[in-house]
């Protein structure tokens, strides 16, 4: 805790300032602005009641892990429906770096939750193993058996999109 | 592009940005200020002698005063004692001279007998590995919870929030959130290791906002707590127990009394009826 601040102060400083990064991973877990803005919201409240323990303890980590779970638990009920996100719901002109991204997002759509939450940590946020398994709670290898299935949805379903250069 | 690159590029598309709402932090506060309103209820449970992942809230012993800090007394030889599965009915570990729970009705306790029963209880401390992150992902103790509520006609359950590990603490279960129709509802599961003191609940030393009833049609006790004006802001609840210990805490800020007391029961029943396989 900073000194002179009270706790739920540096709590809420650390909000307003994660917020922006929280509602961009919200609403690349849940393709739906709404749904990410809940999710956050969720995550910080929980975060906030445990902020004495995790203030000094990876915050961010916690923060993002109670999004995953919270999504899981949401796409478990929802008969895994996820949403095309914002903006990608008209489609772009073929053959322009926006359809290939198009392509690319829908193919994500078809990734369980924390599949998609371990791509989003490695190519989005470029954490190493190590750290995406700290964030979601598990150990190394489950987040490398993770990253590996969802390459192999998404290679699949952008095969005939992409030159097959990756592992 | 291969793979790697193409994720890269799409995940670095501006479009993922989302403009930062005005009120997204006083809906945080807002959230944060309902969950502890209606925690107090759950709250008033531990400290009338609910047991989280065997820590002893501090404020059931005797003598102990207001202090809220949780006190672990020694360990216990069985270890197996913690979470799901804690002493079945029988002698309580613990218990000096030896507590033999009969029925659910003895999971309770007035002031009197809980004072004799502390004089010589040694609490159990909590496994090592007790403490787990929290919220954990779903499992077979919420997916149970969850069915009793749906069978007991709880509408609107799938937007109910769930965690393996209620406060990190492994063996302890909740279903929570806010129903489809918005009303909020928090359904809690633990194992006691000692009976309550229901004269304790009311914060007053008096048994008056409890009543200790038979749930028909079953083995269980409930007992009905209105909430007290003793402490501000606090929610009734209802706690029914199993015979063998198994706590279920019902609480809610919005929706009344008697539907919560209708769910509760008719949950318990068709546990009655539905044993865990």
């Amino acid at each position: 805790m900073t000194p002179g601040r009270s706790t739920d102060q540096d709590f809420e400083q650390f909000a307003a300032s994660a917020m922006p990064g929280l509602l961009r991973f919200g609403h690349m877990l849940t393709g739906d602005p709404l749904r990410a803005e809940e999710l956050v919201q969720q995550a910080l409240v929980s975060t906030w009641a445990r902020w004495r323990r995790i203030e000094h303890d990876q915050p961010h980590a916690y923060v993002r892990r109670a999004m995953v779970h919270t999504h899981t638990s949401w796409w478990r009920r929802s008969r895994h429906e996820v949403p095309m996100p914002a903006g990608y719901d008209r489609p772009a002109p073929e053959g322009t770096d926006l359809a290939e991204r198009d392509r690319t997002v829908a193919a994500l759509r078809l990734l369980p939750p924390r599949q998609r939450a371990v791509i989003v940590l490695r190519y989005y946020e470029d954490l190493s193993e190590a750290d995406i398994a700290q964030v979601l709670g598990c150990s190394p290898g489950t987040v490398k058996s993770q990253a590996s299935r969802a390459l192999r949805t998404l290679r699949a379903a952008l095969t005939p999109d992409l030159e097959t250069t990756s592992p | 592009m291969n793979l790697d690159d193409t994720l890269r590029d799409t995940l670095a598309d501006d479009r993922w940005a989302l403009p930062v709402p005005a009120d997204t932090l006083s809906a945080v506060r807002r959230k944060r200020a309902r969950r502890q309103r209606t925690r107090v209820g759950g709250a008033v449970l531990a400290t009338a002698g609910m047991v989280t992942g065997g820590v002893l809230v501090a404020t059931a012993l005797p003598g102990s005063g207001s202090d809220p800090a949780r006190s672990v007394i020694r360990p216990l030889s069985a270890p197996e004692a913690v979470g799901c599965a804690a002493p079945p009915a029988g002698v309580l570990p613990g218990s000096n001279p030896p507590y033999t729970v009969k029925s659910a009705r003895d999971w309770f306790m007035s002031k009197a007998q809980s004072d004799a029963f502390f004089t010589n209880y040694n609490q159990p401390s909590p496994r090592p590995d007790a403490r787990v992150p929290s919220p954990q992902p779903s499992g077979p103790g919420t997916d149970r919870l969850l069915s009793a509520l749906e069978a007991a006609g709880v509408p609107g359950t799938e937007t109910l929030d769930r965690d393996e590990a209620d406060s990190g603490d492994r063996g302890s279960y909740v279903v929570k959130g806010a129903l489809a129709d918005g009303r909020q509802l928090n359904v809690y599961r633990q194992r006691l290791l000692f009976p309550m003191n229901t004269d304790g609940i009311g914060s007053d030393g008096s048994s008056r906002y409890v009543t200790v009833e038979q749930v028909p049609g079953t083995g269980c006790a409930a007992l009905v707590f209105t909430g007290t004006p003793a402490i501000p802001g606090s929610t009734g609840f209802v706690s029914v127990v199993t015979p063998d210990g198994l706590g279920t805490a019902w609480n809610s800020a919005t929706i009344p009394m008697a539907q919560l007391k209708a769910w509760a029961y008719a949950a318990a029943q068709w546990e009655t009826t539905h044993p865990a396989g």
